[in-house]
């Protein structure tokens, strides 16, 4: 595929990444802080199934960034951005070398890997390891916003039309 | 509109794949046993074993309280803190003007500290108890923890 087309697609995924990060930032969190289903994950995956890991973490970068710009809360990408690309490259190595493993459990496995990534990072700055007991919620947060991911990047794969993505 | 993609091995994977495998519940059982394994730190929140909390303003420690009454505010702090006796709350103020603040409810009875009000962007230091962190303040309260004594002889 011609890199510019690459490069309008992943500006339309990421475009739409960030769109929707920043709604999703209107509402507050679920039970505890930093608990969302996470509904910006789904075109950040589908940039990596569609256009391969280096797109997808360009995605991720650029959402991070500019979203916590738009949203106004520029410190959010110290949480978001590590613990984002942690998860992308589990999501990555899964994809990428596992057989049989759906997309659903793929996204579930990011979404729990971000959840553990962003508490802890939030400790470590917090300098207070009992910020620790929100564990529990975000993970569970984190399998229901996986599998919610997962499904709709898996419909929406499977209902592109063939002569979208080729073949 | 044509053809704007090849389709790659990762999207076919994905298209000929079904929502569901056998294999999928490695992964759910993974996420299982970190669930299970993130309760640990359940045990380890003994907010109501504290004997009183200190607050950090960017890592400076601004103000110190022990349940049961005893308080003191460190001298750079006297104008940023104000403690109200009525409705037993700490404000904590983050500029001269006093527009930026979180205001700290302190109840004695069940030793536990947490934020009533704040004008942080996203509150999220609002639904935290006892181990505060307020992020865009750089505001942190911990917990003072009870000393044990230990019988000698």
């Amino acid at each position: 595929m011609k890199t510019v087309k690459k490069i309008a697609l992943c500006g339309i995924l990421t475009a739409l990444s960030i769109i929707s990060f920043m709604i999703e930032n209107l509402f507050p969190p679920i039970f505890v802080p930093g608990a969302r289903i996470g509904i910006s994950n789904i075109f950040i995956l589908l940039t990596l199934v569609i256009l391969g890991a280096p797109w997808g973490f360009a995605a991720l970068v650029i959402k991070c960034v500019l979203g916590s710009l738009f949203s106004g809360n520029l410190f959010a990408i110290v949480y978001s951005l590590p613990s984002g690309a942690i998860a992308l490259a589990i999501e990555t190595v899964l994809l990428l070398f596992t057989k049989n493993v759906s997309v659903v459990a793929i996204s579930v496995a990011g979404a729990v890997i971000n959840a553990t990534a962003q508490n802890a990072t939030y400790c470590i700055i917090a300098e207070s390891p009992y910020l620790m007991s929100y564990l529990p919620y975000l993970v569970g947060v984190g399998v229901v916003g996986g599998l919610i991911v997962g499904f709709a990047v898996y419909l929406i794969i499977k209902i592109l039309p063939k002569g979208y993505l080729g073949g | 509109m044509g053809v704007i993609a090849e389709k790659p091995d990762l999207a076919e994977k994905v298209a000929k794949s079904k929502p569901f495998t056998k294999k999928d519940l490695l992964i759910y059982g993974f996420a299982f046993v970190l669930f299970c394994l993130s309760l640990l730190p359940l045990f380890l929140n003994n907010g109501g074993n504290n004997a009183g909390f200190e607050v950090y303003v960017r890592g400076e420690k601004a103000f110190t309280y022990y349940y049961g009454g005893e308080r003191f505010a460190e001298e750079k702090f006297f104008e940023r803190t104000e403690f109200n006796e009525e409705e037993h709350t700490l404000t904590i103020y983050f500029n001269d003007e006093k527009t930026e603040y979180n205001v700290l409810v302190i109840d004695d009875e069940s030793k536990t500290v947490r934020v009533k009000a704040s004008t942080c962007k996203n509150h999220d230091c609002e639904r935290m108890e006892n181990d505060i962190y307020c992020a865009p303040h750089f505001l942190r309260v911990t917990g003072i923890k009870k000393s044990k004594d230990v019988a000698v002889g």
